[in-house]
């Protein structure tokens, strides 16, 4: 019986686990046992994951329509990832302990189960599904914000994620066409992925991705959506989606040259965006898109390196970004809005809300002792070291994303915490934040911590997981911690913070101005959207006078048609003189004639 | 559903002494921010020397080899990025109402 239960265990995707969990948790109606329920998946996803026997090998499949779907596969790379998401949903899950609400709590963990479903999966019909399903489950957390602008942010974001899918599809019908089978073992080797432009789909899966992944020009429903998601829902949105692209741009194409410009330019453009928001869940946004930029960029510099890079940032970065959203989510609980002109001063009342903020901003902005630190170097070194080996252009990738470092310590170091915490006092003496989402916000800081501090074993950790291992524990032991790499470090982030100073002090710092910052939603927000009414208008006006006019016309052709063919019309009146006969009667003359001249 | 906040303002704002002021209350004081820029910038001055005292350092691009480099990009990438909110708020800040000109902006 144990036996049965530990091998039916090892090889059940935790994904799975987690799902269930949520389904579970919209019928359980006690607060106490949702919360049991609901912590208790991702713990039980956590050992089930530790379970698992082999690495590398289909550990589930099922036949479904001649398909093989390979429902269970651990690759290195996915423990990396699936491990983040489990510990990501345990934290949300505690997170959200105080929000009564089922329908809520039940889809956060269909929808990182989705997520972490996807990553642990071995064919694309397995991931197309659980892709879909991140999309459906997680709109319910944009939605029960209960106001219109969210709702109708919901159906946008809805769209757009509906489409990444349904191009996933596409790509998919393209592969199963080529390979004849949806497995990555048939199509994906060790560090070999697609090639955009010789593989027949790839394109159709790289913009899948790139959707999903926020690429440059196809980001805004981020921005859009996150934060207007409720206060608790934007933590776990912070989490899923864009990391599961991340993932598949990890397995699908690494080395893939576009991606370095593309993540490149993603580092780059929103911190200027994020410099003028004044919605400090809109700053967190932004600065999401530009950590992803870099985890895209060293997927497409695509050597171990990097790959570990691209990894350890995505490991890390789940947790500090998830830390911010939980402390901005905590001031939106307690005081009801983000917006930075109505903050200022908390520090007061939520001590410690302030000190788990500051903890993820030191984090995201690679202060060496915390987490990004040592994630982050690993991608600057990744590009430095192919630029050193020839690859020319690759010193103004360096240059462009030694600058987002820079504007990273302004947007979510020093903006997030300043403008809520500290800053001007905005009078408002809010409660500290509820127990369980301390408790939440204690557990991330912990790992912040944890991960960024060598004599607590932590970056060791993830570096031994990383899926280069060898080359990441050199890393650690020759480049890491030398004393030139923290004194540069050091130089950029203390000089950056300086800046600031400077700027305050003589009155340069651009003051938080409430308003909205448009951004390409405004294409379908506005001109796309004024077409459709336009449009509509155009017809609602033209519709009827159209309509009558086409009724007019067949009418009178109706009437024309009665009055010359029917048994009381033109053609029928007089037997001998019948207008038809003698039409035909000549129409057939002719006919003859023309044979008869043409045959002779 | 929605969420409400549960804003509860149990402190009259100009009430002394909170739990916060032991950890930060020293943020508020007026000299604070003087101390801060002067010890700013006595770290940041030692930063740039050592960087001169320690021996030449090996960087993947060579321009990041000149002792204060990181530094002045610091200073330069993080004073040119605020400095260009002025005008790209000119450029793309609107009302908060401009999307939903008829309904109050909420979140």
């Amino acid at each position: 019986m144990i036996d049965a239960l530990q091998s039916l265990l090892s090889t059940t995707n935790p994904g799975f686990i987690v799902i269930i969990s949520g389904l579970l948790a919209y019928f359980a109606r006690q607060p106490i046992v949702r919360g049991v329920v609901t912590i208790g998946g991702p713990l039980l996803g956590l050992l089930v994951l530790a379970m698992h026997q082999a690495q590398g090998v289909p550990l589930h499949t099922i036949q479904m329509l001649d398909l093989t779907m390979v429902l269970y596969q651990v690759e290195k790379v996915s423990v990396v990832f699936g491990l983040a998401f489990l510990i990501a949903a345990l934290v949300n899950s505690i997170y959200a302990l105080h929000a009564k609400d089922p329908l809520q709590d039940s889809m956060a963990l269909v929808y990182a189960g989705a997520a972490i479903a996807a990553t642990f999966a071995g064919d694309l019909m397995t991931v197309f599904i659980f892709w879909e399903l991140t999309a459906v489950s997680s709109v319910f957390l944009i939605l029960k914000s209960g106001t219109k602008e969210a709702y109708k942010a919901s159906m946008r974001y809805l769209g757009v994620q509906i489409l990444s899918g349904v191009l996933l599809l596409m790509g998919s019908a393209f592969i199963m066409g080529e390979f004849g089978t949806l497995e990555f073992s048939a199509f994906l080797s060790e560090g070999q992925g697609l090639k955009l432009g010789e593989d027949p789909g790839a394109i159709f899966l790289f913009f899948a991705l790139g959707i999903k992944a926020a690429f440059p020009l196809m980001h805004n429903w981020l921005q859009d959506s996150y934060p207007k998601a409720t206060h608790t829902g934007a933590v776990v949105l912070s989490a899923f989606t864009t990391k599961l692209a991340v993932y598949a741009l990890w397995r699908f194409f690494p080395g893939e040259d576009s991606l370095i410009w593309i993540g490149a330019i993603m580092t780059v453009f929103p911190v200027f965006f994020a410099v003028i928001e004044n919605d400090l869940r809109k700053v967190l946004a932004y600065s999401l898109n530009n950590q992803v930029g870099f985890m895209v960029c060293a997927i497409g510099i695509g050597t171990p390196l990097a790959l570990n890079g691209a990894a350890a940032h995505a490991f890390c970065h789940i947790i500090y970004k998830g830390l911010l959203f939980m402390s901005m989510g905590a001031v939106m609980h307690r005081v009801g809005t983000t917006k930075a002109t109505e903050l200022g001063g908390l520090y007061r009342t939520m001590p410690l809300t302030a000190i788990f903020c500051l903890i993820g901003a030191a984090s995201i902005s690679a202060f060496p002792l915390f987490s990004g630190f040592a994630a982050k170097s690993l991608t600057m070194s990744g590009v430095g070291h192919e630029y050193e080996h020839g690859v020319q252009y690759l010193w103004i990738i360096w240059m462009m994303l030694l600058f987002a470092s820079a504007g990273v310590l302004e947007h979510s170091g020093i903006k997030i915490p300043y403008f809520a915490f500290f800053g001007h006092d905005s009078g408002k003496r809010p409660k500290e934040a509820p127990f369980n989402m301390l408790l939440a916000m204690g557990i991330a800081a912990f790992f912040c911590i944890w991960l960024g501090f060598p004599a607590l074993g932590g970056i060791k950790f993830l570096y031994g997981m990383l899926p280069y291992q060898e080359e990441a524990m050199a890393y650690l032991e020759k480049d890491l911690w030398t004393v030139d790499h923290v004194l540069t470090q050091m130089q950029l982030l203390v000089f950056a913070a300086l800046a600031f100073i400077v700027l305050n002090r003589i009155k340069l710092y651009p003051p938080e101005k409430r308003g909205v910052v448009l951004d390409t939603d405004w294409i379908y927000r506005r001109p796309v959207y004024a077409s459709v009414v336009w449009l509509g208008a155009v017809w609602t006006r033209l519709g009827p006078a159209m309509t009558s006019a086409a009724l007019k016309v067949s009418r009178r052709v109706y009437d024309r048609i009665e009055a010359t063919f029917s048994p009381q019309g033109q053609l029928s009146r007089g037997a001998l003189s019948g207008g038809m006969a003698i039409w035909t009667s000549i129409v057939l003359a002719f006919v003859m004639l023309l044979a008869l001249f043409s045959g002779s | 559903m929605s969420e409400t906040p549960s804003n509860e303002h149990n402190h009259p704002p100009n009430q002394d002494s909170y739990p916060g002021d032991r950890i930060f209350g020293w943020t508020s004081s007026k000299k604070t921010g003087s101390i801060i820029f002067i010890g700013m910038l006595v770290l940041s001055a030692a930063l740039v020397i050592a960087s001169f005292i320690l021996p030449h350092r090996h960087e993947y691009v060579h321009m990041a080899e000149f002792p204060p480099f990181y530094a002045i990009f610091g200073f330069v990438a993080f004073a040119g990025v605020v400095v260009s909110g002025w005008p790209l708020r000119k450029l793309l800040g609107r009302p908060e109402n401009y999307y939903e000109p008829e309904e109050t902006q909420n979140d």
